[in-house]
C-alpha cells in the first residue's frame, strides 16, 4: 500500500516497494509506473522470514514473489536505482516461523511491532542474543549479500545496502542480558561508584540483573537509570552492527552518486516557536513515543514523561506548532523561541547543542526549570560572567540569563502538569517576547 | 487489471484501518478511554466525533475512579497487571476484527474473549450492550464469509466507500487487505454490473460479496447503525441459507 500512496501523492523521488509483499506479475508495471511519475530510487527490504520458510533452506528463486534476481533485473531495466535494507524491521515476515519457537525472547512495545498506536501493551520477539538466531541470520545475509553484490551500481541497480536493527533499538529486555551489567561496568568501573551515584548498596554488577534491582535503580534515580540503560543498549547494538558489517563488506557500502541527486529534505520549522522534548525517559520510535518500561516494569517518572509527551505532541499538532525530540541525530528547528521540556537533567551532548544555539542568538524557555546536564549532577552555569536576572511580569516571576547573543528563560515556579498546561505556555510566550528587548 | 496472484491485496495498513472505521461511521462513537496499571494511569483520552483529545488528567487510579463515576460518556478502561505492562504473544492468533479495526477500538471490542493479562472494563453497564450486539453481528458476518474462499466487504456510507477483501482457505483466514482494484469492483456492483458469475471471474475463485450500506442509518447511534446495517447487508455469490444467523453467533466478550 505504501507504493500506491506514494504513486498517487504526486511526484516523489523515492518509492518504497517491498517486492515480496507484492504480486510478482505486477512488479514490472508498478516499477514502470513509478518511473513515469518521476521516481528515481526504489527502496526495498529483504525479509528473512519470507525467504527462509524452512529452517536452513533459503529461497531466492523458486517462489515467484521471492525471485530477488528477477526483481533486481526489472528495477535495472526500468532505469531505477535501488536501496536495499537487510535486518529486522516490523513485519510479519521479518523472522522465519521457527524463530518464534526459540526460548530467548526480548520485550518490545506492541505499538512498534504493529507500527500503529495500540496502547502500552508489550509483545516479544526473538532475541538477538540467541546464538542459533544469530548464526542462522548470518548465513542468510551471506547468501543475500552475495546475490546483491552481483547487481551493484553501475552494472546493476543496487545503490546502497543498509543493515537495520530497527526492532532492537527499543528493546525493553536489555537489562535482562549480561551486556547490561557489562555496560554499567564500562560506565562506572566499580560497583562502589555506581552505589554512590545511585545511593544504593549493590554488591556487584551481576546483582543488577533482576527485576527488583531495576526497580531500585529506577526508583532512586529514574532519569539516570533510563540514560544508563539506553546508553548500554546503543553500545550493544553498535557492537552487533560492527560484527555483521565487518563480515559483510557489501552492507552499507558507499556508491557513486545516483542518477538525479535528491533535494535536501526540509527539516526547518518556520513557526514563531517550537517544542523540543528530551526523550531519555520515553521510548521513541519514528517520532512516536511509548512507555519506557525496562523488563515491563511501570515506572512513575516514565509514565509522567510519556503522558506529557503525548499531550504536548497532540496539542502541538492541533495548533500547528512544531514538536521535536531532542537527540544527537536530530537537528534543532530554526525558530525564534524554542521551548525545551525536560526533567531536571539532560544528556551532555543535548545540553551542549542547546548552549550552542543560545550562543548563536537563540532563545530558549525551559517551562519546567533549568535542567542540569549529564550524570555528574553539576548545575551548569549558562554564563558565569552574567548573573541571573529575576524578571517580574504581571502574572509570574521568571529567571533570565543573557548569553553572548541569546537568552535562556525559566519560571520561578514550574507549571502544574494538567490539561491547562498548553494554554499556560501560550500565555507565557508573549510575556517573554515582550520582556526580551528589556535590557 | 485482473490480479493474477492469490496475494492480490497488499496488507491492511494503519491508514486503511482508520478509513474503514470512519467509513462505518464508528468514529462518531464518543467514549473516554483509559489504560491503568496499579496506581498509575498510563493514558487518558477522549474519543469524540473523529477527534481524539489526549488528556494529562487524571494521573492516579484514585482520580481515575472519581472521574469514571461522574463522566457522561461511556468509559472504557484497559487494566494492565499492577506495576507491569501486559505482555501479549506476537504470534497469538488475532481475530479478523482485531486486525481490521484500529486500536483501541479493536482491543476493547474484539480482543476481549481471549486469555489475556489485560482486563477491559466498560462503564456503566448499559454501555456494553450495543458493543456486544455489534461484536456479535461482525462475528456472524465473518462466519458467513468463511464459506467462500474470498469475502469481499463493500461498505457504503453516503458518498464514502470502502472495500475490504478477506481471503480464507478451509475457513481459515489467510490474508486481508484493500486496494484500488477493489474500489472498481465495488463501483461496478453499485451500477449493477456484477453478477454471481463474473464475481468468480474477477476473483478467480468462489467469492462472496457483502454490501453494507450505512447511508440510511446515519442519524442513529453509530454502534447501533453499524449493527443494523450488518444485519441488513446485501449478499451476492451464495444464497443466504438463514439470514437470522446474523446476530445469533455468540462472541465471547469479557465482562468485568
Amino acid at each position: 500500500m505504501n507504493n500506491e500512496k506514494t504513486l498517487m501523492a504526486g511526484e516523489p523521488a523515492r518509492f518504497a516497494y517491498h517486492f515480496s509483499d507484492e504480486a510478482p506479475s505486477l512488479w514490472s508495471e508498478n516499477l514502470a509506473q513509478a518511473y513515469r511519475r518521476g521516481v528515481t530510487v526504489v527502496e526495498t527490504r529483504i525479509a528473512w522470514g519470507a525467504h527462509e520458510r524452512t529452517r536452513g533452506v533459503r529461497d531466492f528463486s523458486k517462489a515467484p514473489r521471492l525471485r530477488l534476481e528477477r526483481f533486481l533485473n526489472l528495477v535495472h531495466e526500468t532505469g531505477l536505482a535501488l536501496d536495499v535494507t537487510l535486518g529486522f524491521f516490523p513485519s510479519a515476515e521479518t523472522f522465519p516461523e521457527w524463530c518464534w519457537e526459540l526460548s530467548d525472547k526480548t520485550l518490545l512495545a506492541q505499538t512498534i511491532w504493529e507500527e500503529c498506536p495500540s496502547g502500552q501493551s508489550l509483545t516479544s520477539i526473538p532475541s538477538l542474543n540467541d546464538a542459533t538466531l544469530k548464526a542462522a541470520y548470518t548465513q542468510f545475509i551471506d547468501e543475500a549479500a552475495s546475490l546483491l553484490s552481483l547487481y551493484r551500481y553501475p552494472e546493476g541497480p543496487v545503490r546502497t545496502v543498509k543493515f537495520d536493527l530497527e526492532l532492537y533499538e527499543n528493546t525493553l529486555s536489555f537489562c535482562d542480558t549480561p551486556d547490561f551489567a557489562l555496560s554499567l561496568t564500562q560506565r562506572y568501573e566499580t560497583i562502589d561508584q555506581l552505589n554512590v551515584v545511585y545511593g544504593t548498596t549493590f554488591r556487584n554488577f551481576d546483582s543488577l540483573r533482576s527485576k527488583q534491582a531495576i526497580r531500585v535503580l529506577n526508583d532512586k534515580r529514574p532519569w539516570l537509570a533510563a540514560y544508563d540503560y539506553k546508553w548500554g543498549r546503543a553500545e550493544w547494538l553498535a557492537r552487533i552492527r560492527r560484527e555483521w558489517m565487518a563480515r559483510e563488506s557489501m552492507i552499507a557500502f558507499e556508491t557513486r552518486p545516483i542518477l538525479n541527486p535528491l533535494p535536501e529534505s526540509r527539516s526547518a520549522w518556520d513557526g514563531p516557536w517550537a517544542l523540543a522534548m528530551d526523550q531519555t525517559l520515553v521510548e521513541e520510535h519514528k517520532g512516536t513515543p511509548s512507555l519506557f518500561a525496562p523488563s515491563g516494569l511501570v515506572i512513575g517518572s516514565a509514565v509522567a514523561s510519556l503522558r506529557l509527551a503525548e499531550y504536548l505532541r497532540a496539542r502541538a499538532q492541533d495548533q500547528a506548532v512544531g514538536f521535536f525530540w531532542l537527540g544527537e541525530k536530530i537537528s534543532l528547528p530554526q525558530v525564534p523561541w524554542l521551548v525545551v521540556v525536560s526533567s531536571k537533567y539532560l544528556p551532555r551532548a543535548t545540553f551542549l547543542r542547546l548552549k550552542e544555539r543560545v550562543e548563536a542568538g537563540g532563545k530558549i524557555f525551559f517551562p519546567f526549570g533549568l535542567p542540569q546536564y549529564d550524570e555528574g549532577l553539576n548545575s551548569f552555569d549558562w554564563s558565569p560572567s552574567s548573573a541571573r536576572k529575576l524578571v517580574k511580569t504581571k502574572e509570574q516571576l521568571f529567571f533570565r540569563v543573557k548569553e553572548t547573543q541569546g537568552e535562556v528563560w525559566w519560571p520561578s515556579v514550574p507549571p502544574q502538569a494538567n490539561d491547562a498546561l498548553w494554554e499556560g505556555l501560550e500565555q507565557t510566550l508573549p510575556l517573554l517576547k515582550r520582556e526580551e528587548s528589556t535590557p | 487489471v485482473r490480479p493474477s496472484s492469490k496475494f492480490f491485496t497488499p496488507c491492511l495498513t494503519a491508514a486503511h484501518r482508520v478509513s474503514f472505521f470512519r467509513c462505518l461511521g464508528l468514529s462518531h462513537y464518543a467514549f473516554r478511554y483509559f489504560e491503568v496499571s496499579g496506581k498509575h494511569v498510563l493514558s487518558a483520552s477522549v474519543f469524540d466525533r473523529s477527534k481524539i483529545e489526549v488528556r494529562l488528567t487524571p494521573s492516579t487510579s484514585e482520580e481515575w475512579l472519581k472521574e469514571r463515576n461522574i463522566c457522561h460518556l461511556p468509559v472504557i478502561t484497559l487494566h494492565h497487571p499492577s506495576g507491569e505492562l501486559a505482555h501479549l504473544a506476537t504470534q497469538s492468533q488475532r481475530s479478523i476484527w482485531e486486525e481490521v479495526f484500529p486500536p483501541p477500538f479493536s482491543t476493547v471490542i474484539f480482543g476481549l474473549g481471549k486469555s489475556d493479562l489485560r482486563q477491559v472494563e466498560i462503564y456503566p453497564d448499559p454501555a456494553k450492550l450495543p458493543l456486544l450486539a455489534l461484536a456479535k453481528a461482525l462475528s456472524s458476518l465473518e462466519e458467513r464469509m468463511k464459506e467462500a474462499e474470498v469475502g469481499f466487504l463493500w461498505v457504503r456510507n453516503g458518498a464514502v466507500r470502502f472495500p475490504l477483501l478477506f481471503h480464507f482457505v478451509r475457513r481459515k483466514r489467510v490474508r486481508l487487505g484493500s486496494s484500488s482494484f477493489l474500489f472498481d469492483v465495488g463501483e461496478k456492483f453499485d451500477r449493477g454490473e456484477i453478477s454471481k458469475e463474473n464475481l468468480v471471474e474477477i476473483f478467480g475463485t468462489h467469492a462472496l460479496l457483502v454490501c453494507v450500506d450505512i447511508s440510511p442509518l446515519r442519524e442513529r447511534d453509530p454502534i447501533d447503525a453499524v449493527g443494523d446495517a450488518l444485519r441488513g447487508a446485501t449478499f451476492l455469490g451464495t444464497d443466504i441459507l438463514n439470514p437470522s444467523l446474523l446476530g445469533s453467533t455468540s462472541l465471547p466478550l469479557w465482562t468485568p
